[in-house]
């Protein structure tokens, strides 16, 4: 969190993640430049670079789009969680790569101007077999790139948290119209099933990932809570509660994270003023609750970001009776200092 | 009808340009203070996006 915009708010685990990220690009291109010599030994390095990058970023946006539902269903996966957003950029740069060198090398050579030879080339669209492919992976792009120049926090200030938040789940759209253009290319110019056949199976774990995470969260809302005369509601016992971690409960339409650090207990609503991440998956580092999406840091005694930052979240009052953590429901107004 | 799809991408394209390398480097403090004083990376690094956005952007620096 940052008080004045940088670039990049660059930290070691953000360095880790770029650095294995980049390492796995490259051995990607390494591996089917040499699959593509021993298999089709004709295809020129253009058409090598175009579905090399093509189905990388494939594979990249697979991967994105499971991390979510697979952090809802096992907190192992949170340190994937945690700089997605690079994963996303550099998605979008080698698709955006695999876009240009098509066009350049489908649609450069004719008279007509490249970007409107996608759209004209081939007039056929009424036809699924012959249908112009590209067109939607145009589009597609288009998506990916207004997401990607808008993923540096200014954005998410400056275009409204609602509307920043619409435009990313845009990539759902991109999703749909990037396995169309390649089921529809994959149609014209391939004759193995192979591809199609790995599409089927990346599509069933996508969607069958999202359908499982919702329903586990849906089972975790509706378990049945115990309520004390005062309207507390039971967390659970001491123990239940690792140090410097937290333990979320649902209550009042709420998610609520009750923390343990040092023998005492704090609650704070568990969403994130940034980008609404889950403050109960992240831990207390240097005494505050820290984000595990962006690292966005508060105070668990009040649910302030550490001055100079102004971001606030609610806090709750928390018991401790023989044993058991108990949490009533109801914030409490801002500022108030809560700790048991 | 891809012809004036084309021209009018090329235009609002070039009018985001012109709009960003300005909004970039005087506008974009007015917006949001928390821009004052940033390096040339952090600029560089929104002007692809104050190129689509312009319009919504033009209309905040107008207000501001």
């Amino acid at each position: 969190m940052s008080a004045k915009y940088e670039a990049i708010l660059w930290n070691p685990q953000k360095r880790n993640y770029d650095l294995i990220l980049w390492g796995l690009i490259l051995l990607y291109f390494v591996l089917f430049s040499v699959f593509q010599a021993i298999f089709h030994p004709t295809f020129t390095p253009e058409t090598l670079l175009i579905r090399g990058t093509g189905t990388l970023a494939l594979l990249m946006l697979h991967i994105i789009l499971v991390i979510g539902p697979l952090c809802r269903i096992n907190a192992q996966f949170l340190p994937l969680l945690y700089n997605r957003r690079h994963l996303g950029v550099s998605m979008f740069l080698i698709a955006a790569v695999h876009g240009i060198f098509s066009i350049l090398q489908f649609h450069l050579l004719g008279n007509v101007n490249p970007l409107i030879s996608i759209f004209t080339s081939n007039g056929q669209y009424d036809s699924l077999a012959q249908f112009p492919f590209q067109v939607l992976g145009f589009f597609a792009l288009i998506i990916l790139f207004l997401m990607a120049v808008s993923s540096h926090d200014f954005w998410l200030k400056n275009l409204g948290p609602r509307f920043w938040k619409s435009m990313h789940m845009l990539v759902y759209i991109a999703y749909g119209l990037i396995i169309s253009h390649v089921l529809l290319g994959v149609i014209q110019v391939e004759d193995s099933p192979v591809l199609i056949t790995l599409l089927g199976v990346g599509m069933l774990t996508i969607i069958g990932l999202h359908i499982y995470a919702a329903i586990l969260e849906r089972r975790r809302e509706q378990q049945l809570t115990k309520l004390d005369q005062e309207g507390f509601m039971w967390v659970g016992e001491v123990d239940d509660i690792a140090e410097d971690r937290a333990k979320v409960v649902f209550a009042a339409g709420e998610n609520i994270a009750i923390f343990k650090s040092s023998g005492k207990f704090y609650a704070v609503n568990n969403v994130c003023k940034h980008q609404n991440g889950p403050l109960g998956e992240g831990k207390i580092v240097d005494g505050c609750i820290t984000c595990p999406w962006h690292g966005y840091q508060y105070l668990p005694e009040t649910g302030q970001a550490p001055p100079p930052f102004t971001e606030k979240v609610s806090t709750y009052t928390v018991k401790v009776i023989d044993q058991q953590v108990w949490v009533n429901p109801k914030p409490l107004p801002e500022d108030t200092r809560v700790e048991v | 009808m891809a012809y004036i799809l084309f021209y009018l991408l090329l235009i609002y394209s070039l009018i985001g340009l012109l709009f960003g390398l300005a909004f970039v480097f005087k506008g974009v403090q007015k917006i949001d203070p928390g821009a004052e004083g940033t390096s040339w990376g952090f600029r560089l690094l929104i002007l692809p996006g104050s190129i689509a956005f312009w319009p919504f952007l033009l209309t905040k620096w107008m207000r501001s």
